[in-house]
Formats: C-alpha cells, sequence, structure tokens
C-alpha cells in the first residue's frame, strides 16, 4: 500500500483492505481528504474499522473503474464513491446510512420503490484518462486553489454531519466561518 | 413594500414574499436590514392558523446573486475583536443565521422559487425552504469556499439534507455554480418547470400538502413531494 501525500489530499494505491488501512492509520494525521483507489480492495466491513472511519475527521473518496464488484454495506462506509459505471439499483438499500449519504428525496423515493434515484450513489466519470487519473482530476477540481486550512474546516463541517446530524453542522458552519475569516484578515494584513 | 424591496403578499392563506432589493437582490447591509425585518413579519405569523404555506421568489429575473463579499468581510472583520476576546461566535451571526435556518422550522410549506442566479447567502434561503422549484436555466452555487470561507447560513447542513454527502462535498467544496437540470439530478432541486411557471407550481403543491396533512411538519417535506409527484401520475 503507497500513500502519496499531495497538498489538499492524500492518495492511496495497492489498498487490499480497510483493515489494512486501518492498521496505517497513524500515516492518516492531518488528512483532510483521502482518495482511496480501492479496486483491488476486499469487500469487508468490520465494526473497528467501521467506528474508525465514521469517527474521523477526513472525507473518504472510494474510486474503483467497476463498482458493481462491491456490496452495498462496504461502499456506504466512504462519503463519496466514484466510478466509470453506474451502480446497481438493485443493490443500493435504502437506510440511514444512504439517506446520509444521498439525501432525503433520494431516500425517500427509494423507500418507496423508486429506484431511478439510486443513481445519485456513485458519481460516474468518463473522459480519455485513465480512471485512476480521473479519479485524481475529480478531487483536484473540487479543491481547487484552496489553502489547506480551508479544506480542513470544510471537510471538518461535513463530517460533523456523521457524528452530530443537522445541529452539529450547523455549529460547525459557524465555527467554521469566522476561523476561516480570522484567517483571511490575518492573511491580508501580513500582505 | 419595506425600503429595501420586500414585499409580502397573502392570497388564499398563502404567503409570499417577493424580493426585489437592489442589485438582482444582492446581499449587503441593506438587503439584510430588510430581509431581516420581513422574515421577523413572516416568523409572527408562524401560528396563524390561517396561513397554508410561504412562498419566496425574486421580484426580478434573479433569486439573489448572493452576498457582497466585501461588506461582508468588512463586517466579519469587525466582529473578530469580540470572537477573539470572548472567545464565542458574535450574538450579530446567530441573529442573522436564525432568520434562514427558522424557515425549516415553520409550521407550514415553505417553497422557494428559484429563477436566474441563486448564489451563495441566496442559494441559503433556498435550502432552508422546505422544497425548491427551479425554473428553467437557473444557476445556483455556492461560492463561498472561492473566497477563501464557507457558507455558514445553513447551506452546508442543508446541502447534505437535500443532496446528500455524496453531492455536498463537491458542492461546498468545489464552490462551483451548477445548472437547473444538474440541480434536480442531485435533488437539490425538487422540480426544474419552465420559465414564469414556478410560482403556479409552488401554489399548487401547497394546495396540494394542505388537503393531504392538517398537521404539516417540515420532517416529511420528502414524503409530501413523492406523494405530490404520484398524484399526478395518470
Amino acid at each position: 500500500m503507497t500513500f502519496q501525500k499531495h497538498e489538499l489530499f492524500t492518495e492511496i494505491n495497492g489498498c487490499k483492505s480497510l483493515t489494512g488501512l486501518y492498521s496505517e492509520k497513524n500515516q492518516l494525521k492531518d488528512v483532510s481528504i483521502l482518495l482511496i483507489h480501492g479496486a483491488e480492495m476486499e469487500d469487508e466491513s468490520d465494526s473497528t474499522v467501521t467506528s474508525w472511519i465514521m469517527g474521523s475527521d477526513f472525507i473518504t473518496v472510494f474510486a474503483a473503474e467497476d463498482i458493481t464488484e462491491f456490496s452495498y454495506n462496504f461502499l456506504s462506509q466512504f462519503d463519496v464513491r466514484l466510478s466509470s459505471v453506474e451502480y446497481p439499483a438493485s443493490c443500493v438499500i435504502a437506510d440511514e446510512r444512504y439517506r446520509l449519504l444521498c439525501g432525503d428525496t433520494a431516500y425517500e423515493l427509494l423507500k418507496n420503490g423508486k429506484t431511478e434515484c439510486a443513481t445519485n450513489f456513485v458519481t460516474v466519470l468518463s473522459g480519455e484518462e485513465t480512471f485512476p487519473e480521473q479519479a485524481q482530476a475529480y478531487v483536484r477540481r473540487v479543491c481547487g486553489d484552496k489553502t489547506q486550512a480551508q479544506i480542513k474546516v470544510l471537510t471538518k463541517c461535513l463530517r460533523s454531519a456523521v457524528r452530530g446530524g443537522t445541529e452539529a453542522v450547523l455549529a460547525a458552519e459557524s465555527e467554521g466561518f469566522y476561523a476561516l475569516m480570522a484567517q483571511k484578515t490575518e492573511d491580508a494584513s501580513n500582505e | 413594500m419595506n425600503e429595501q424591496g420586500f414585499v409580502i403578499t397573502e392570497e388564499n392563506g398563502i404567503l409570499t414574499l417577493t424580493m426585489q432589493a437592489e442589485g438582482n437582490n444582492l446581499m449587503n447591509a441593506s438587503f439584510f436590514e430588510g430581509y431581516e425585518s420581513a422574515m421577523a413579519e413572516i416568523e409572527k405569523r408562524a401560528n396563524d392558523n390561517s396561513v397554508r404555506g410561504l412562498i419566496i421568489c425574486g421580484g426580478g429575473r434573479h433569486f439573489s446573486v448572493g452576498a457582497d463579499v466585501e461588506a461582508l468581510s468588512e463586517r466579519s472583520s469587525s466582529e473578530l475583536p469580540e470572537l477573539r476576546e470572548t472567545g464565542k461566535i458574535p450574538q450579530g451571526h446567530y441573529r442573522q443565521k436564525h432568520f434562514f435556518t427558522f424557515l425549516y422550522g415553520l409550521p407550514f410549506p415553505v417553497v422557494s422559487v428559484v429563477t436566474g442566479f441563486c448564489i451563495g447567502s441566496g442559494s441559503e434561503i433556498a435550502v432552508n425552504s422546505h422544497f425548491r422549484i427551479v425554473e428553467k436555466n437557473a444557476r445556483i452555487g455556492q461560492p463561498e469556499s472561492t473566497f477563501g470561507i464557507l457558507p455558514a447560513l445553513g447551506g452546508i447542513a442543508r446541502s447534505i439534507t437535500h443532496s446528500g454527502m455524496q453531492n455536498a462535498f463537491d458542492i461546498v467544496v468545489s464552490g462551483e455554480l451548477f445548472s437547473s437540470d444538474k440541480a434536480e439530478e442531485i435533488f437539490w432541486a425538487n422540480e426544474v418547470v419552465g420559465k414564469k411557471a414556478g410560482i403556479s407550481r409552488a401554489i399548487r403543491l401547497i394546495d396540494f400538502i394542505s388537503e393531504l396533512d392538517e398537521e404539516y411538519s417540515s420532517s416529511k417535506a420528502a414524503y409530501y413531494y413523492r406523494r405530490f409527484l404520484e398524484s399526478e401520475v395518470v
């Protein structure tokens, strides 16, 4: 397994399992966005590892060219899923995790048998580059030219939804806003 | 109409807040003054049983072009000494945030009819509404992150509620604008309708919900909308 640290995100290649990733968790300190090229990973969900992922401050982006090889339970551990193919609607489960990942409307529709909304579970990428390059380009595009500090605050806000729901995000937004505004003011006065 | 350009009308139990402030509803100090005053009036009607719904729309081509970033920076910078001294987020922020987030708790349907640009804090009015009916060719987004800050008036929390973490990550972190079609695809929009068709559609939705459920609850918004769509399937 290799960890490639970019300025705004960390990329993992050759990861065989989440348990393996968990055993290397010390390498993930200060990571805000984790892009996992997971085509070779085992389809597993271990409660200790799942708790660790759920409790982390970083956003997990799972990328696999053919995502149909993985179960819903495995894939739903990640915040974002990227693939070059759509995920079969019949494999998606209308549970609370799906609600968090895809939103209230998609959840309500799926719960009532409207499976067309399940395409929202995976972001399908296309292009002339290789799939891993497309996945990397996706994360680079989302990050843009933001600073490390900004990405950290933004991902922390998003991740607070996993641990504390809407109220936690509302509180995190306000704290994050003033933290960034203070940073912005400091940067301006240093220029 | 208040002097900042906010008009509240009422017809058949439906309140309509039309925003026609200067600069296509550019959210400067004057906008917020008028907006907060209009919202305070709406909040007073929260327990009025004769109110069946609220529609929020832009009076011109655009819903709102969002905050005046320079004015926002100046205002927020002036609050920083208080923050440093007390370690607490300024009360002014919570007051302002309240006039966005309270919409979600109103006991009747709140529908934003989105036209033209619906940007930044403007989009935070829309996401704090229970429903978003978007007219074709609208451009939507939360570009705060591209200015070094973030949407702090419910924008992140409600983006997750409506579009899920999968899409909120892109909306909030990239800050890129997206089209009405994309808004529908990611469930930011409940529905995309033709130009000038948003208000009548919102009225139809409120009428449907009034007949369906006497005890309205925003937690059932997705359920109401599903039932509304199903009611139209022949």
